[in-house]
């Protein structure tokens, strides 16, 4: 057995008063209120227009948008409830349960809705996936300084929940600049900007929030 | 863990403590750690040097991440999630370097695994437990001293089937001899 006090008089002699995390609703209350707006301003150069909540399908769009809101919360407090050791997060079913409800009330809207005549054109489809990634972009950063203050002993997990509610929140942001009603491209395109700001989050934050790195 | 709960009662106090800079007691609840820590580290690895390298580091990471800590919460699940990562992390690095000391065997020094190989009884015994392509493989290769391209001409096979074959036979023959030292 190998003799650990110098390392253990080692570490005493460098410790210094450090400030506790924040407990992980108020750290979730302070992500979404830097986040939304950093999002919005962001993605400045991409609104073209505001949702118009009288035409058909609203109820459905504005289901989906409060319901986004709800997966984004839920998955930035289970992102940062992850990273810390010893804590699970209330429970990734209810994520996944809330994500499938999200899809089907989506995927509604693209079935029962009468696409206007830009719908279906690829063009508009990358407008909203550029929207969605220069949205996303101020609120991966603000996931990864908070996730870098607890570091992680899962990163990757951690990373991808968190841009699982960059991804979402932007999503959003983006329903109130859309038409109400959805089309197969258009839709596409948001969920690939998805996929894609969760892929950036993981990749990039990694480095930064493994503990091995600390 | 009974008794290390009982003495683990105290942990949190001795933590928070610990966080407002209190030197004594950070000190305390270090050297108070680490038989709990190196009962759970052996849980996961039988290698005692390893079970001492992965308390070394969970020391390290409980001291990075102490702030991350809430007193009104129980320490020992804190510490055990912990010293279960560190203990994964390295057993996955100490598979990574085998894995390198495998291939350079196999590119470089083919004949002083012949060499330093065990009595030829014993040898001829890990050797018959082999699958039959994988021992004539070993045979080639280490026995006769064969390059991996003749033994991959006499077999019909490529070059890089034999390293594999090869490469899965000196696993299979570690685990034999790391089964046969034990029992």
């Amino acid at each position: 057995m190998r003799n650990h006090d110098p390392l253990i008089d080692r570490l005493t002699e460098s410790v210094k008063p450090v400030q506790r995390v924040w407990p992980t609703p108020w750290r979730v209350a302070g992500w979404i209120a830097a986040a939304l707006p950093c999002g919005a301003l962001s993605s400045w150069a991409f609104h073209t227009r505001l949702t118009d909540w009288s035409q058909p399908g609203a109820a459905v769009a504005l289901s989906a948008l409060l319901l986004a809101f709800v997966i984004a919360g839920s998955s930035v407090a289970a992102a940062f409830t992850l990273s810390i050791a010893g804590r699970k997060p209330v429970s990734l079913y209810r994520l996944w349960l809330l994500a499938g409800l999200w899809l089907t009330l989506n995927l509604f809207n693209l079935s029962s809705s009468v696409p206007p005549a830009s719908a279906g054109r690829l063009g508009e489809g990358i407008h909203c996936y550029l929207f969605m990634l220069s949205a996303s972009l101020p609120m991966m950063l603000l996931s990864v300084i908070a996730l870098q203050r607890t570091r992680s002993l899962h990163p990757a997990k951690s990373l991808a929940l968190a841009g699982c509610g960059s991804a979402f929140s932007s999503s959003m942001l983006l329903s109130l600049c859309h038409d109400t009603h959805l089309h197969l491209i258009d839709f596409s395109m948001h969920l690939a900007a998805g996929i894609t700001i969760i892929a950036i989050t993981v990749v990039a934050g990694r480095r930064w929030v493994q503990l091995a790195q600390a | 863990m009974p008794e290390t709960d009982n003495r683990a009662q105290l942990w949190p106090q001795l933590m928070a403590r610990a966080q407002e800079g209190d030197k004594y007691a950070y000190n305390q609840l270090l050297k108070a750690m680490v038989p709990a820590i190196r009962a759970l580290a052996c849980k996961k690895i039988s290698d005692a040097a390893l079970v001492e390298d992965v308390i070394q580091e969970t020391l390290l990471a409980i001291h990075r991440v102490r702030h991350t800590y809430d007193p009104r919460r129980p320490i020992l699940p804190w510490v055990a999630a912990i010293t279960s990562a560190r203990a994964i992390d390295a057993l996955r690095q100490r598979g990574r370097r085998q894995e390198v000391q495998d291939e350079d065997a196999l590119n470089h020094q083919p004949a002083e695994s012949a060499e330093s190989a065990p009595e030829a009884d014993e040898l001829t015994g890990y050797l018959g437990n082999l699958p039959l392509r994988q021992r004539e493989i070993v045979e080639s290769v280490h026995l006769r001293e064969q390059s991996l391209a003749q033994a991959a001409a006499e077999t019909n096979q490529s070059v890089s089937a034999v390293k594999s074959l090869l490469h899965r036979a000196m696993l299979n023959l570690r685990k034999y001899g790391n089964n046969h030292e034990k029992s």
